[in-house]
C-alpha cells in the first residue's frame, strides 16, 4: 500500500503552551485554534508533554472544592512521545497502538520538534488508500461483467 | 452492507448532575461522552469531555453548582435501537457526529453508535481477510507460534543431550521426554488436520 511522501505532510504544526499556564488559558487557546491539543512548553521552551481538551476538563472539575485551578503541567501527560519526521505509517501506527495515545511529536534530524500527528489523519489517510482499492476491485467486477474491450489472446487474431 | 450490531451500553448522567460529577464518571468509566437524560431517561443531549472542556473550563464555571445541561450539546442526535450498522454509519457521516444514541420509541437509550466501536469492528474484518490475501500461503498467519515452538524444541532437545552426557539418567529424561510430547501436540494442534509444518 502506497505511503505519503512524508509523514509530515499528514501532521500539523504544534501549537505551544507553557506548563505554567492556567487549565482555562490552555482551554481558551483550544477554543481560538480549534484543536484538542497543545504541547506543553517547560521553562526553557523545550517540548516536555502533551495536554489534551480531556486532561483539562477532568483536572480542572475534578480538583478538590476551593482548591485553586491547576495549571497545565499538572493535568498533561509527560513525556512528548516522539518519532523521527522520516518514519514511515507502519512505524507511526504500530507506536501509536504500543503507546496506546493518539498523538505524537515528529521531530527533525537534530531532534526539535516539528509537527503533532494524529491517529485520526492516519486513520483518514489509510481510510483513504482503502476506498481506492476498492474502487480498482469495483471497475474489475464492471470489466468482467461489461467488457469494453475484447478479451486478448496471446495466440494472436483469432 | 455490515450485518450486526454492536451493542454498547450508553453511559448516560442526568441533565442536572454537576459538571464535576460528569468529569468523574468519565474518568471512572474510561469513556469520552455521556448521554444526557432527563428526569424520565430520556436523551435530551450529549456532553463530551471536549464540551466540559471548552464550555466549563474556558469560562470558569463552577464544578459543582453548573450542571451538565449548561455544557451539552442539546438536541442530541438519535437513531432507532434497531438501526443496522450500515444505516448508522451513514447517519454518523451524513451529520458529521461521532456518535449517536440509539433508542427505543419513548426516546429512552439502550446503545450507542460510535465511530471508534465500528472502527475497530472493522479492522477485525480488513484483518481477517488479510489472511486470504496471500494465496499459496495458508499458514503465514502460524509463522511465529511455530517459530517459538521450534525455538522451545531446540532448547528441549539441548538439555535433554545435556542431561544424558551428564549421565542423569531416566529421571532426567522423562520430564523432557514429556516436555518434547507437549511440543509436538501443540503444533499438532496449531496445524490441524494431520498437516505438516511447512520447510
Amino acid at each position: 500500500m502506497p505511503g505519503p511522501k512524508n509523514l509530515e505532510s499528514l501532521a500539523s504544526v504544534p501549537l505551544f503552551v507553557e506548563g505554567t499556564s492556567s487549565v482555562k488559558e490552555a482551554a481558551q487557546l483550544m477554543q481560538q485554534h480549534f484543536v484538542g491539543s497543545l504541547v506543553v512548553a517547560g521553562p526553557d521552551g523545550e517540548p516536555v508533554g502533551l495536554v489534551t481538551d480531556r486532561d483539562i476538563a477532568l483536572g480542572a472539575l475534578m480538583r478538590a472544592p476551593d482548591s485553586p485551578a491547576p495549571t497545565v503541567l499538572s493535568v498533561a501527560s509527560m513525556p512528548l512521545r516522539t518519532l523521527p519526521a522520516d518514519s514511515t505509517v507502519p512505524e507511526a501506527t504500530g507506536f501509536l497502538g504500543t503507546h496506546c495515545v493518539r498523538r505524537l511529536g515528529l521531530t527533525d534530524k537534530d531532534g526539535a520538534l516539528v509537527a503533532i500527528l494524529s491517529s485520526d489523519v492516519l486513520l483518514m489517510h489509510l481510510g483513504m488508500q482503502i476506498h481506492r482499492l476498492t474502487g480498482t476491485i469495483s471497475r474489475e467486477f464492471q470489466e468482467e461483467r461489461h467488457p469494453t474491450t475484447p478479451p486478448r489472446s496471446r495466440f494472436g487474431n483469432e | 452492507m455490515l450485518d450486526g450490531k454492536l451493542n454498547n451500553d450508553p453511559i448516560t448522567i442526568r441533565s442536572t448532575a454537576s459538571l464535576r460529577q460528569a468529569a468523574e464518571t468519565m474518568d471512572k468509566r474510561h469513556v469520552g461522552s455521556l448521554v444526557v437524560v432527563d428526569a424520565w431517561g430520556k436523551v435530551i443531549g450529549i456532553v463530551t469531555d471536549r464540551d466540559l472542556c471548552l464550555r466549563a473550563v474556558a469560562l470558569d464555571r463552577d464544578p459543582d453548582s453548573t450542571t451538565v445541561e449548561r455544557c451539552m450539546t442539546a438536541e442530541a442526535r438519535t437513531l432507532p435501537i434497531d438501526t443496522d450498522l450500515t444505516d448508522q454509519v451513514q447517519a454518523m457521516r451524513s451529520l458529521g457526529v461521532r456518535r449517536m444514541p440509539l433508542v427505543d420509541g419513548e426516546g429512552v437509550p439502550h446503545g450507542i453508535a460510535a465511530i471508534d466501536d465500528i472502527l475497530l469492528w472493522a479492522a477485525a474484518r480488513l484483518s481477517e481477510l488479510a489472511g486470504t490475501a496471500v494465496i499459496g500461503r495458508r499458514h503465514v498467519g502460524l509463522r511465529e507460534p511455530l517459530g517459538l515452538l521450534r525455538e522451545l524444541e531446540a532448547h528441549v532437545e539441548s538439555r535433554a543431550s545435556d542431561a544424558a552426557g551428564a549421565g542423569l539418567g531416566e529421571r532426567r529424561a522423562l520430564p523432557l521426554n514429556s516436555l518434547q510430547e507437549s511440543i509436538q501436540r501443540l503444533r499438532e494442534g496449531l496445524l490441524g488436520d494431520g498437516r505438516t509444518e511447512a520447510p
